[in-house]
């Protein structure tokens, strides 16, 4: 009996490259129809506005502050395309203190004066004020408190305990609310009552009962109830709250925040964390967002901002869009980033690196399982009779990016030593081989002969792909679809059981690893390519 | 340990075994994807799906100058809701992480952006070009019958591959294939070669240039090819100016399945420009300046790299790697040496030109854009002492600005954990 072993062959190489770099979940099948970028509205100015500062900034604005900018390439081809594109100026705030209502007093941002009867505050570097608190479900509002009782004649002495209300009589009765004991042996013990749920307290002042007054029904004149108090409003990112002479205000900071694609907002001065990621297998074009599998919803580091492109197709499809967006959001002084890519996506943003040197404000790459130095699955790949490959471009299996990933290709593609002067810090994945069931017993074979038919063929292909991943990635550590050589930045193909062993040649100019902190790490552990979140989960966007 | 399947049950149930084979294999397939997308789903937890507003993610606290009787606490008294979590401090929290990255970033901008140290272990850049064969190992029809590996001296494993994966005009490639058994000590493999066809990759699918025929050389030669064949790309049918070209082998080890190789390589028809071998040098700014004389005949961004040894030639000294918009025609290229790579690599001059190499970024063809013949050569500079060089440290307001982005990122981290003095 002649079984096609190079078939089956073949057709794991289709479900391996099915799970080749990870699956949009679910959250981002929206998007499955959706044009690159067709939703964005991006604004810049079309004409020069001049700004009315109270005062004149203690240090000149950056000079590549968009107020000075002409519109990017690529805004000029949203509008040649007849892409969204919302022409209206920006509105007239001082760049330094961009919330709505503040302004810049020379030297901070006015934002707030607490409404009468609120107290302002600072609390996790946003602006509040405690609520308002005026209303009295029972008795009267005097201005301040929620006035109750007044005294009668046999008050001696009253007293609050809890939210209750007491006096200790004159006469052996109550001339108000009820006797519950006796002191001075006939004197009554009297209680008046309870202050509304809902109040702080009851007290006691001049000659009447008072409680505190519950929250307003309108409790925020400004800003917005949280359920305990008032938030006006948070300081753009870098900038600090903080009170003064009663008044909220906040640090200036270093200009208004930049628009991006897809409504994403970059504040100046700080890091924001740029998320590139790999190769779509749903074969249906860019990710936006975080549903990427290997960020798995869990972006992490400051200003966390997706960059989505058509990982689909070959680099030189996206090369265009990634630089401008990478234009927008990482150039110059005041607009640093981080990076974090998966698998694709660093070879995208490194052959940027290396293409464009100097061009960008990049202060780091976390390379999460980077087909920088390519993929023996890829190589293979490209070898899948045409008959399959039609079959697995149909299935969107078959990516026309994957000739762009074999090792000769990705390796050959650009001088990995270039990075621009960014450091690329490295981090893999090792995937353990597969298990073989436990073969049958005689005994077995009588009751349940079909279980042990699919338990001898599951090991039958657990074999195979066993030894074919040692063969093509020659006896070497992988997930499952990159070796170490590529995750880890060797300069050559080397075999390697670990991210430390690149034959002497040692790696790329300007590569670490997050692996090679003193000992030689092979990665988490029964982690497929896919699994970059377990690596973000555990070390962060900066690894340790 | 594993086990073979029963004789008796085999011969029972041959054909059900065959059935029950496929539709594990289909189940297997639907399994391993649905466990690809649930890893992610597994990720993703219940408090983490919502998108986070950014509202929610502390901004850090830069060093303010704030105006005296300011207060950024809460006041006693003030009631606040509890602390959320904050993955985002959580995970940052980690302050000689960020000092580490920053050392790292330093080190990386010690030179100008487009200068590289270069070393004798860089074969990547001292030998470019190179194409990284995989040998894959062919599994027989009666392993996946039995579900028992051949032994290692049995088994069968194939490499077509070949020398070079880029080649420019009338440039040679050499394509060599081999069959072979046996792990430790290979024996060759009889193969029937059924065709070798070569295709040019275009954005509309393969395209055939030509076919070609395999010669045997030796069925021993295992290392250097038992078939070989040598052909010039650019003798077959033109379809496209550059791009990749895909040599496709089929092949058949007797009683097998047939298989179907790939090998996929670059190809340059036209090339974009060349070095003309003329080359100059003056000392600038303490930095050491090389120029070449190149002529376009296409005009874009070029990517180019010159290679600087020490006077022999022998020790490799630095590289610059900088892009270049050209216009077409006969011009010179600045390739400008920072000052300081060469006190770091401690090599007075002469230095020794030797290869010139680059490439057009051309962002419409496949691959990286068409080559740039490379230059080899020899061309010495003047006797330049390590003192004529500048010991400056690369500054740029980028630089200092993302420094300074650095700074503020540690000083937050250290602030939030009360590690701020």
């Amino acid at each position: 009996m002649k079984h096609g072993s190079t078939r089956i062959i073949r057709i794991w190489l289709v479900v391996l490259a099915a799970c080749w770099m990870p699956a949009m979940v679910s959250a981002q099948d929206r998007f499955v129809s959706e044009a690159l970028y067709t939703e964005e509205a991006v604004r810049v100015p079309v004409e020069e506005v001049s700004y009315a500062f109270p005062a004149a900034p203690s240090t000149p604005l950056p000079s590549d502050s968009e107020f000075d900018a002409t519109p990017s390439s690529y805004l000029t081809e949203c509008r040649i395309d007849g892409m969204y594109y919302d022409p209206a100026p920006p509105p007239p705030v001082d760049p330094r203190c961009p919330l709505a209502g503040s302004s810049y007093d020379g030297a901070n941002c006015y934002v707030a004066t607490p409404s009468p009867g609120t107290t302002a505050f600072v609390y996790n570097n946003n602006l509040y004020t405690t609520p308002l608190r005026n209303y009295c479900p029972a008795g009267g509002y005097d201005g301040a408190n929620c006035y109750m009782y007044p005294y009668t004649a046999d008050v001696v002495s009253p007293f609050v305990s809890g939210s209750n209300w007491y006096y200790y009589g004159a006469y052996n009765y109550c001339m108000r609310g009820t006797k519950i004991g006796t002191w001075a042996l006939t004197k009554a013990l009297c209680y008046v009552g309870t202050a509304p749920a809902g109040s702080p307290g009851a007290f006691v002042y001049g000659n009447a009962f008072y409680y505190t007054p519950l929250v307003s029904p309108a409790p925020c004149p400004k800003g917005s109830y949280d359920g305990a108090n008032c938030h006006v409003a948070t300081p753009p990112y870098g900038a600090t709250g903080f009170v003064w002479a009663g008044n909220l205000y906040h640090t200036p900071y270093s200009g208004p925040p930049v628009q991006l694609w897809g409504d994403q907002l970059r504040y100046r001065g700080v890091f924001a964390t740029i998320y590139i990621h790999g190769r779509n297998s749903a074969g249906n074009g860019p990710i936006p967002g975080f549903g990427y599998s290997a960020w798995a919803n869990r972006p992490k580091g400051p200003q966390p901002i997706w960059l989505s492109w058509d990982s689909t197709q070959r680099f030189n499809y996206s090369m265009v869009a990634v630089r401008d967006n990478l234009d927008l959001a990482c150039t110059g002084p005041t607009l640093p980033c981080h990076v974090v890519c998966h698998s694709a996506g660093c070879q995208m943003i490194t052959r940027q690196l290396a293409e464009n040197p100097g061009r960008w404000n990049i202060a780091s790459v976390t390379a999460i399982s980077g087909t920088q130095g390519g993929s023996e699955v890829a190589s293979l790949a490209a070898s899948l009779p045409s008959y399959i490959r039609n079959i697995a471009a149909y299935l969107n299996v078959y990516l026309n990016i994957d000739q762009d990933l074999t090792v000769s290709a990705a390796r050959n593609m650009y001088d990995h030593n270039q990075t621009s002067g960014v450091p690329i810090v490295t981090s893999s994945l090792a995937w353990n081989p597969l298990t073989h069931s436990e073969s049958c017993s005689w005994w077995m074979w009588v009751i349940a002969s079909p279980y042990c038919l699919g338990v001898e063929a599951w090991n039958a292909v657990v074999t195979s792909i066993n030894n074919w991943y040692a063969s093509i990635f020659n006896y070497s550590g992988h997930d499952g679809v990159l070796a170490y050589h590529s995750t880890a930045g060797f300069k050559t193909s080397t075999a390697s059981g670990n991210a430390c062993n690149p034959s002497g040649y040692g790696y790329w100019t300007n590569y670490d690893s997050v692996l090679r902190r003193g000992y030689c790490y092979a990665g988490p552990a029964n982690s497929f390519h896919s699994d970059g979140w377990k690596l973000l989960d555990a070390f962060g966007t900066i690894p340790p | 340990m594993k086990a073979s399947i029963p004789p008796q049950a085999s011969r029972r149930l041959p054909r059900l075994a065959g059935i029950a084979t496929v539709l594990l294999l289909i189940v297997l397939a639907l399994l391993t994807w649905l466990r690809s997308r649930e890893g992610g789903r597994r990720a993703v937890p219940e408090d983490a799906a919502a998108p986070r507003s950014r509202a929610s993610v502390v901004p850090p606290q830069n060093r303010a100058s704030l105006p005296p009787g300011a207060v950024t606490g809460l006041p006693p008294g003030v009631v606040v809701p509890g602390e959320a979590d904050d993955p985002v401090a959580m995970v940052h929290g980690n302050v000689e992480s960020v000092r580490r990255l920053m050392g790292l970033y330093e080190k990386a901008n010690r030179y100008d952006p487009n200068t590289l140290r270069l070393t004798s272990d860089m074969i990547d850049v001292l030998m470019p070009n190179q194409f990284h064969p995989v040998t894959p190992h062919f599994v027989r029809a009666r392993e996946l019958d039995s579900g028992v590996p051949d032994p290692p001296e049995e088994r069968l494993y194939y490499r077509f591959w070949t020398d070079w994966f880029a080649t420019t005009g009338a440039e040679s490639l050499t394509l060599r294939f081999s069959a072979w058994q046996g792990d430790a000590e290979p024996k060759p493999a009889p193969v029937q070669i059924q065709g070798l066809e070569v295709f040019a990759v275009t954005s509309g699918g393969d395209k055939l240039m030509g076919t070609l025929s395999l010669s045997e050389t030796s069925a021993t030669n295992i290392a250097a090819g038992q078939y070989q064949v040598v052909f010039q790309p650019q003798a077959l049918t033109k379809v496209q100016e550059h791009g990749y070209v895909r040599c496709v082998l089929r092949f058949q080890f007797p009683g097998e399945e047939p298989v179907r190789a790939d090998v996929l390589t670059h190809h340059t028809q036209t090339v974009p420009a060349r070095f003309t071998g003329q080359f100059g040098e003056l000392l600038r700014d303490g930095n050491l300046v090389i120029k070449a004389g190149i002529e376009v005949a296409t005009a874009g961004s070029f990517n180019l790299s010159l290679l600087l040894f020490d006077g022999k030639g022998e020790t490799p000294v630095a590289y610059v790697n900088d892009v270049h918009r050209l216009a077409t025609g006969l011009q010179t290229v600045d390739f400008t040496f920072h000052g300081l790579v060469f006190h770091d690599a401690g090599i007075p001059g002469p230095y020794r030109v030797t290869v010139a190499r680059g490439y057009l970024q051309d962002d419409t063809g496949s691959g990286r854009g068409p080559e740039i013949p490379e230059w080899k050569g020899s061309f010495q500079t003047g006797p330049y002492g390590l003192a004529d060089f500048s010991t400056a440290v690369f500054d740029s307001p980028t630089k200092t600005a993302t420094l300074e982005a650095y700074r503020k990122q540690i000083e937050d981290l250290e602030r939030r954990d009360g590690m701020a003095p």
